[in-house]
């Protein structure tokens, strides 16, 4: 941010994350190794990308997994939900609603409320318990494989992941009350973050909150639909744009252009673009949000109320998914083909819309790669977001106080949970 | 207490997140030492002085990633390449075959869904031409390696460091830690792994290409216990200077089919997936 002669100058939101050229680094390489290889984009949730390029070769080889392979996938996704959203409602997010804490951050709040850590560090716990168990390893996991999973869960293993269930289902509300608490107290500060109108993008299954799988769905900021479509189809809908100051591109709606196309992803955006969600208890905490807050919501913070929504509904479905007969079948695997094709695999990442798209030649080898990642989609708008504020700011911030500006900047940046939550530590703000 | 700051560069924050998966013991962890700066965990923009240890993750990819290494190393006493990224180059190393100027082009110009735009430019650390581990830099103390590395790990070496004792790595290779049956036999075919293998026989006899034999142990081979062949990910032994050379080397002597299949560029990622950065290759390849 540069203010010259009290005026604002310039806002750039540089992610200066080094580009790991994944696209490229894709091609070349055999179609079934890309669950693999392309999960290395993001440690924090590897498992989106597990699955969106999983499903992306098998739509391009034409193969489709038994059920029983898509339950353990989808349980393996509500471990990588659990983990994702209790790590960022706990270490990342939690220490800037404790306005007086001193040290706001993870270690600040143990010392301040030891129980309260200890809560969040076990709900984690329990979704790298299920990724392990699941996918073979709790960061990157290697089990989903074009046509199925290669490996059945066994009932032993299935009795030790409910074991615990009610303790950490009553652990998941106490984070749910204290998230839920701090937002009806705290009024005043949520709505010194200028809300933000953009259009909202999910996928849904019969109009209903879904991760796994199902069309994609656009909403405007009125609430209403403007269009729906199928995975294979993104190309028609969403392009992208590169930027002077920045590793990451701008992706916009095409039918509206840069930058009145802006649309945002992840929890609020979900939120936003389905009817409703199918948990009993996520589904009260959802209306609650509804009540409170209205529908569509277009605050920043809100992410974090949706986002405990959605940590309740993972942990519900994991129970749901584990007490389904299938899964432990052994009927897991379907033999793939690696032909020529091209694929779409797209998933709801914790963080928001994940897009994985490969061409293959006739041996099954990617010749093309084209990844839209969660993150990205929300940048224009959390930039556009940092120049509102920077504006209402400009008093404050002009009569000397960086320092308060900074740490709110950073509260914003945050509450979407970017990728780059760790390069959000690098506000600057010059006055000339 | 002692001082500790945990970086990031070129990675993925799994590395963190591996030191998060202790759990317990990370709490453990957080009330025994003072972490003074750290990529996911304190909100703290220097690097202060006077480090105990330092656990860096990630390789270097832009001169900010470099000039970075360059300060913890001069304000820390010990310097862990924390994960395989740090270690060898890791994954994104994969790219150092190709030229820097195909890269930017092709990611930011001509991906299918990129319709406008320049190549980003302004107020950004320049990506320089090839990914480095750490040691190409600087002078590093410990690994701990692994794609992530095992948490369990990562907390007898950084405990071992802070009592002053000189910790090391497993010396065996991951078949050792292995559960499949080896009945002696050598492959004939090489097999992909969209079939099925048999899950109780040792996957490399089988034909899939397996690293176990090229790979440090430590792991307890979760991957070929998936019935996935194992990547690489911990790298190779002190004993083996390229992992994936050697295990080529090793299958070439088993069958002699494989020579006539292997193809530098689809199997690349498969010999050296984590380690193409530091591997014999790739030093051929920048020297010619
Ligand atoms: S070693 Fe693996 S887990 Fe660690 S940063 Fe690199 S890619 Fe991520
Ligand atoms: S088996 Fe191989 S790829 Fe899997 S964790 Fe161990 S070293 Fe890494």
């Amino acid at each position: 941010m540069e203010y010259k002669e009290g005026k604002l100058e310039n806002v750039q939101l540089n992610i200066i994350e080094p580009p790991r050229f994944f696209e490229k680094l894709l091609v070349d390489k055999p179609g079934e190794d890309a669950p693999r290889i392309s999960e290395r984009i993001c440690g924090v949730c590897p498992v989106a990308h597990h699955l969106a390029a999983v499903k992306a070769i098998e739509d391009a080889w034409n193969v489709k997994p038994p059920e029983p392979a898509v339950l353990l996938r989808k349980l393996l996704y509500a471990g990588q939900f659990i983990q994702s959203h209790a790590l960022h409602l706990s270490v990342f997010a939690l220490p800037d609603y404790f306005l007086r804490l001193q040290e706001k951050n993870l270690i600040g709040l143990y010392k301040r409320d030891p129980k309260l850590v200890k809560v969040a560090i076990a709900l984690q716990e329990y979704g790298a318990n299920l990724k392990e168990a699941i996918g073979g390893r709790a960061i990157h996991p290697v089990a989903a494989i074009p046509g199925g999973m290669s490996k059945p869960l066994t009932v032993a293993t299935k009795r030790r992941l409910l074991k615990n269930y009610e303790e950490i289902f009553k652990n998941t509300i106490k984070l749910a009350d204290i998230y839920f608490e701090i937002f009806s107290k705290r009024e005043t500060f949520v709505k010194g973050f200028p809300p933000t109108k953009t259009f909202y993008l999910a996928i849904t299954r019969n109009g209903n909150f879904e991760t796994y799988d199902g069309p994609v769905k656009v909403v405007n900021s009125n609430g209403e639909v403007e269009f729906e479509f199928q995975p294979e189809e993104y190309l028609s809908y969403i392009a992208e744009k590169t930027v002077k100051h920045s590793y990451v591109k701008y992706p916009f709606l095409k039918k509206f252009g840069y930058p009145n196309g802006l649309y945002r992803v992840g929890p609020l955006a979900r939120f936003n673009v389905a009817e409703t969600i199918s948990t009993p208890k996520a589904r009260e905490y959802w209306l609650k949000l509804q009540e409170t807050f209205g529908k569509p919501i277009h605050h920043p913070l809100i992410y974090n109320l949706a986002r405990v929504v959605e940590l309740i509904h993972a942990v519900e479905l994991s129970k749901e998914l584990l007490l389904n007969d299938k899964i432990t079948s052994g009927r897991i695997r379907r033999e793939a083909t690696p032909k020529e094709g091209s694929g779409v695999g797209i998933v709801e990442a914790p963080r928001g819309t994940l897009i994985h798209h490969y061409v293959t030649d006739k041996d099954g080898i990617i010749t093309r790669a084209n990844l839209i990642v969660a993150t990205c989609q929300n940048v224009p708008t959390i930039e556009y977001g940092i120049r509102v504020m920077a504006e209402e700011l400009k008093p404050a911030i002009l009569r000397g106080k960086t320092k308060e500006a900074q740490w709110k900047f950073e509260v914003l940046v945050r509450a979407y949970d970017p990728c780059i939550s760790c390069a959000t530590h690098l506000v600057e703000i010059r006055v000339k | 207490m002692k001082r500790i700051v945990t970086i990031g560069l070129a990675g993925d924050a799994g590395c963190h997140v591996a030191l998060v998966n202790l759990h317990k013991k990370f709490l453990k962890l957080l009330r025994s030492v003072k972490i003074l700066h750290s990529y996911i965990l304190v909100d703290e923009k220097e690097i202060p002085n006077e480090i105990d240890l330092a656990l860096i993750e990630g390789a270097v990819r832009t001169s900010h990633n470099e000039a970075v290494v360059k300060e913890v190393r001069e304000k820390s006493k010990c310097v862990i390449a924390f994960g395989s990224c740090a270690c060898f180059g890791g994954i994104a190393s994969l790219c150092n075959i190709l030229d820097l100027n195909d890269l930017l082009d092709y990611v930011y110009q001509h991906t299918d869904s990129t319709v406008e735009g320049v190549i980003p430019f302004e107020n950004l650390p320049k990506v320089q031409e090839k990914v480095r581990p750490i040691s190409d830099i600087v002078k590093v103390d410990y690994m701990i390696p692994g794609c992530p590395p095992i948490p369990e790990e990562i907390a007898t070496i950084v405990q071992a460091i802070l009592l002053g004792l000189k910790p090391e790595l497993p010396r065996k290779n991951v078949c050792d830690e292995c559960k499949k049956k080896r009945l002696g036999i050598t492959p004939k075919v090489i097999k992909r792994v969209t079939s099925k293998p048999d899950a109780k026989q040792c996957l490399l006899e089988q034909g899939y290409l397996c690293l176990g034999p090229a790979t440090r142990a430590g792991c307890k081979a979760p991957c070929p216990n998936y019935n996935m062949p194992c990547e690489g990910c911990r790298g190779p032994l002190e004993t083996v200077p390229d992992q994936g050379l050697a295990m080529l080397d090793a299958l070439s002597a088993l069958t002699e089919k494989f020579a006539h299949e292997y193809s530098p560029t689809v199997h690349l990622g498969t010999f050296h997936r984590y380690t193409f950065a530091s591997s014999f290759l790739a030093k051929m390849l920048r020297s010619r």
